[in-house]
């Protein structure tokens, strides 16, 4: 007779019961429904840490006193997710209410997707609308209006001011000034002369990529000769020891952690960490990334806001955002994370205005270059970083790669579209 | 001849105490050393850690701890109950998948043992990202999406095959003179599963089972993905929180680990309990 | 060792009390487990199956950054050939190769002398043991970061170096000493999973046998060479085969320390698939990839699997 494994069963259905039980325990997902008058939760996706989650929270009081009947639910996910888990969403036709995204890199893919609900009637009806730049609206490729940006991450130069006075050098302007001072912080031996970015991913063409565009050259317009000077200048810096070789491997949170170990003279990084600087044990300073033949350019990084296509409640989305390019918004946002307000009128606000650390970048913005708008942006960075991770590593001269640099972006451009 | 269970093992058979020695020194520096600098960073204040994360001299302080203990706290309590259930599923379920892969009863079983575990290694070369959207639409269609019952599955599937063929040569260990013995008695397979299988897999029950909980236990891809938004995170996505493209708190990351990693350890102790030395010797005189 | 069919624990397994002289009419076959094997073979089918199935589209379609969300426009071959003529995937499954070759190493040899040690029940090895799971159970950000301060230039690392005298060595910046650094942390963070699951065969060997074999003469490497190890076959293949695996599907430690820089000197194959997938959004160049790793390392499991039905007991 066969005798029945009771203690089998027994065990599976302990363990389905306890998988039922941890589904009946967990909350079902979805903000509350709801028409005027009653209660809303926006939910809003970042990936924000540090400052940048400080500034989100500051903006969000802002928003819910004006707005009694809506509460903010901050949702942060993990940088790297965050793509996954819109796309995800948008397959199965759901989504936040409003989201950051990184919008150099992830903006084509996420529009394309459809994640984005179109904004333009809102941003034509929105009476500040003049106090934007250009460059802080994000259309998509049927024209819509998807992605506003109410504030702007730009690079530019930091320099250890106890360094610098201790060999009697001035915070450079140009390129070549920037050189001669290195050239002195070398040969005197005691500290590295530059931190910054060459890992072969978007954040090395990202600190580098402005020595081109202040030459004239875009990513539409590469060619193995006008994008030879950046290599060359990344491998001359290597050569001379301005730029640690382990540079090749670096992304920006590392350089910056190099940096505040107060061994380096200067740094290429951006406004962002204006807020860290402050618990530096040496002297600092910054200024406008060095300038070269056309001034001094960069391009404008940092997240954009969309409102998911999905959203139940877009109108209150869209009054959220007007919160963040409110005058207000935007000086509560500089003053936790020090993200640079793009409405002009920022500028001329007194918390704006007299941050000494912050007016470089604050006038940077208004010179910066714009972003091609090709589908392939993202493989072109990783592409010129990854050169440039070659070239400061000794693995490639700096002609082979310019040539490979432009080959791979012409192709690139074919097959991306955009403006270019 | 009863040095079965002896609790400081037999004099023969062991190394000798030279080698053992020195690898034990070995071992405790190249695993000592890290563990030493993540506590280190952990005592260091947001400032420290920020301006002097290599340095080993510096005014020690609770502060970071004070500061994470809070949401620690919660997520180690929800990892606890996802890599609980997980494990227990995968243990219900490959234990007797693992057993079924090693009886060759005839020919043709043989063959779909052979097709079968082609496949759990295939299912192990997919990678997790690219599982995500497609598993999001699934488990959404389920109504799973957003609960810890959808992460359970999830995670169960995900590690399944890998503890599947881990198992195996836990159960390969029983002496083939056991089954023809059984066999002859008249036992069917559930007898000979339930009666003689399973107490001699104990082993690698326990081991494969820590193993398995230490894995979901650090599993963040599906749990960022597929979990309720704005509800208690996990341990794992906490601790990839710290990190984000513009900073990075080295030490709350560090206090974090640590604290979130003791009950891992606590789990594992237990489970190590459960393993004693040369169980098939009762078994076959 | 004969069994001994009635006073064993076998016969007292399968219901004691039963008179020594009352044979069954008939021996029993088994027959095969079939249903032992239901619930995961239902569960994967439910779970895995259809992502499977989507990263085979993918592979054969062109999905760029553009089209994730849509139909997917049909593309032959034309990925993989795209993948094929790539330069980069050369590289890529050099390095491959090479960390492969230092975590079979690593897991299977230093497993192997780890475990040996580690086996004995003592207070010293329970805590050496802890401390290993322990360290193995932390996240690789975590881990990585760590090794990734400790090899820097002015890492603790390179600090004891200046101390001895020695110049500062680019762990992490010479295309060379990068893989190796890589490696070498991916072998120190697998190696105490090895030891574990190596140390777990260890007990499960008898006693005695190692016993005779010591009465017998043998030295202490002897029995483990020619006795224990043979018994651990099935592990170390199951290990070596699990190692394999890993090495052409993670990046972990790549991807926290290294970022498979510098330039592509640490890219493995999943790392270039996922920088392709998730960096530069070409899914389907991503998704070929690891379909040709995947189809790489099934020209391995399949011999692998024929193999082992030696192992399975009738």
């Amino acid at each position: 007779m066969r005798h029945l494994p009771t203690r089998w069963f027994a065990g599976t259905a302990v363990v389905a019961a306890l998988v039922l039980a941890a589904g009946a325990c967990s909350s079902s997902p979805g903000s509350a429904s709801g028409g005027s008058g009653q209660h809303i939760t926006l939910t809003v996706w970042s990936y924000f840490g540090g400052d940048q989650l400080a500034a989100l929270k500051a903006v969000d009081k802002l928003f819910e006193q004006t707005h009694p009947n809506v509460t903010v639910n901050e949702i942060v996910v993990p940088g790297p997710e965050l793509d996954t888990k819109l796309l995800a969403a948008a397959s199965t036709r759901a989504g936040p209410d409003v989201f950051f995204n990184n919008v150099v890199v992830d903006f084509p893919e996420l529009s394309a997707a459809g994640a984005f609900y179109n904004l333009t009637k809102f941003w034509h009806a929105y009476p500040d609308k003049s106090q934007f730049p250009a460059a802080a609206i994000w259309k998509g490729s049927n024209g819509q209006i998807q992605n506003v940006m109410s504030y702007s991450n730009l690079n530019g130069l930091f320099y250890n001011k106890t360094i610098l006075d201790q060999y009697h050098l001035t915070p450079p302007a140009t390129v070549t000034q920037l050189e001669s001072d290195m050239q002195v912080i070398t040969k005197a031996g005691k500290y590295t002369a530059l931190a910054a970015s060459a890992d072969p991913e978007p954040d090395g063409a990202w600190t580098w990529f402005p020595l081109l565009l202040e030459q004239g050259t875009n990513y539409c317009n590469v060619t193995a000769t006008s994008a030879a000077p950046m290599f060359q200048t990344v491998a001359n810096w290597t050569k001379a020891g301005y730029l640690p070789k382990e540079a090749a491997t670096w992304t920006q949170t590392d350089t910056w952690t190099q940096f505040m170990s107060g061994k380096y003279a200067f740094l290429v990084d951006g406004n962002w960490n204006l807020g860290a600087a402050k618990a530096a044990t040496f002297s600092w300073g910054t200024t406008q990334y060095p300038a070269g033949a056309d001034g001094s350019r960069v391009f404008p990084g940092g997240e954009a806001m969309g409102i998911s296509a999905f959203t139940k409640h877009p109108q209150a989305a869209w009054e959220y955002l007007e919160a963040w390019l409110s005058s207000q918004g935007s000086v509560l946002d500089f003053q936790n994370s020090g993200q640079i307000p793009t409405r002009a009128d920022a500028a001329t606000t007194p918390a704006v205005k007299d941050d000494t650390a912050a007016a470089p970048f604050v006038a940077a913005i208004k010179t910066v270059s714009a972003w091609p708008t090709s589908s392939k942006i993202a493989q072109m960075q990783t592409t010129v970083g990854t050169e440039l991770s070659d070239v400061v590593s000794g693995q490639a001269s700096a002609a082979s790669a310019a040539a490979a640099t432009a080959t791979a972006i012409q192709s690139d451009i074919k097959a991306g579209g955009g403006d270019c | 001849m009863s040095r079965r269970g002896s609790r400081t093992g037999a004099q023969v058979g062991t190394p000798p105490r030279v080698l053992s020695g020195i690898v034990k020194v070995i071992l405790t520096v190249t695993y000592l050393v890290p563990l030493l600098w993540i506590v280190i960073e952990a005592f260091k204040s947001d400032n420290q850690s920020l301006t002097a994360p290599d340095a080993l001299i510096f005014a020690p302080t609770l502060a970071t701890f004070r500061t994470v203990i809070g949401t620690a706290t919660g997520s180690v309590l929800l990892s606890l109950l996802i890599a609980a259930i997980a494990t227990a599923a995968v243990t219900v379920v490959g234990v007797p998948a693992a057993y079924a892969l090693t009886r060759r009863t005839s020919p043709g079983w043989g063959r779909v043992i052979a097709v079968v575990l082609t496949i759990l290694l295939i299912l192990q070369m997919v990678p997790q990202p690219m599982t995500v959207i497609p598993l999001y639409g699934v488990l959404a269609r389920w109504h799973l999406l957003g609960s810890v019952t959808g992460l359970v599955v999830a995670d169960t599937a995900l590690v399944l095959p890998f503890s599947i063929l881990l198992l195996r040569p836990f159960a390969l260990a029983v002496p083939k003179s056991l089954y023809e013995a059984a066999a002859l008695d008249g036992a069917g397979n559930a007898q000979i599963f339930l009666r003689i299988v399973i107490p001699l897999l104990r082993n690698g029950i326990a081991t494969v089972a820590s193993i398995v909980f230490i894995i979901v236990w650090g599993e963040f891809i599906y749990a960022t993905n597929f979990l309720t938004e704005g509800s208690q995170l996990p341990v794992s996505a906490l601790l990839a929180e710290q990190i984000s493209i513009y900073s990075a708190n080295w030490n709350r990351l560090m206090a974090l680990a640590l604290l979130t990693s003791l009950p891992l350890l606590a789990v594992f102790l237990f489970a190590q309990r459960r393993l004693t030395a040369g169980l098939t010797l009762g078994a076959v005189r | 060792m004969t069994a001994d069919l009635r006073s064993g624990k076998a016969g007292a397994a399968l219901g004691a009390g039963r008179p020594p002289d009352c044979v069954p009419t008939r021996a029993r076959r088994v027959t095969a487990p079939w249903a032992y094997l239901l619930a995961a073979v239902v569960l994967l089918a439910l779970v895995c199956v259809y992502p499977l199935a989507e990263l085979v589209h993918l592979a054969f379609s062109a999905v760029g950054p553009t089209n994730l969300i849509g139909s997917w426009p049909w593309a032959g071959l034309a990925n993989f050939r795209a993948v094929l003529a790539n330069p980069e995937l050369m590289q890529a499954v050099r390095v491959t190769a090479e960390l492969t070759v230092m975590l079979l190493v690593s897991d299977l040899v230093l497993g192997f002398v780890v475990a040996s040690v580690l086996v004995s029940q003592s207070y010293s090895t329970s805590a050496v043991m802890s401390l290993m799971v322990f360290v193995w159970a932390l996240p690789p950000l975590v881990s990585g970061t760590v090794w990734k301060f400790l090899l820097s230039s002015n890492g603790a690392v390179n600090s004891l170096l200046g101390l001895l005298g020695f110049q500062p060595v680019d762990f992490l910046a010479s295309p060379t000493l990068a893989l190796w650094s890589v490696g070498l942390v991916t072998c120190w963070a697998a190696l105490p999973f090895a030891t574990l699951v190596l140390r777990s065969g260890m007990l499960a060997v008898p006693r005695d046998v190692i016993e005779a074999a010591a009465i017998d003469g043998a030295r202490y490497g002897k029995i483990q060479t020619r006795i224990v190890l043979p018994l651990l076959r099935p592990t170390m293949g199951i290990l070596a085969i699990l190692a394999v695996i890993y090495s052409f599907q993670g990046f972990n430690f790549i991807y926290v320390m290294t970022e498979g820089g510098p330039g592509t000197a640490t890219a493995n194959v999943p790392f270039l698939a996922y920088q392709q997938a998730f960096t530069s959004f070409e899914l389907s160049g991503g998704a070929a990839i690891a379909l040709l790793a995947l189809a790489f390392v099934l020209v391995l499991a399949v011999p692998y699997a024929l193999s082992v039905r030696h192992e399975e007991h009738e």
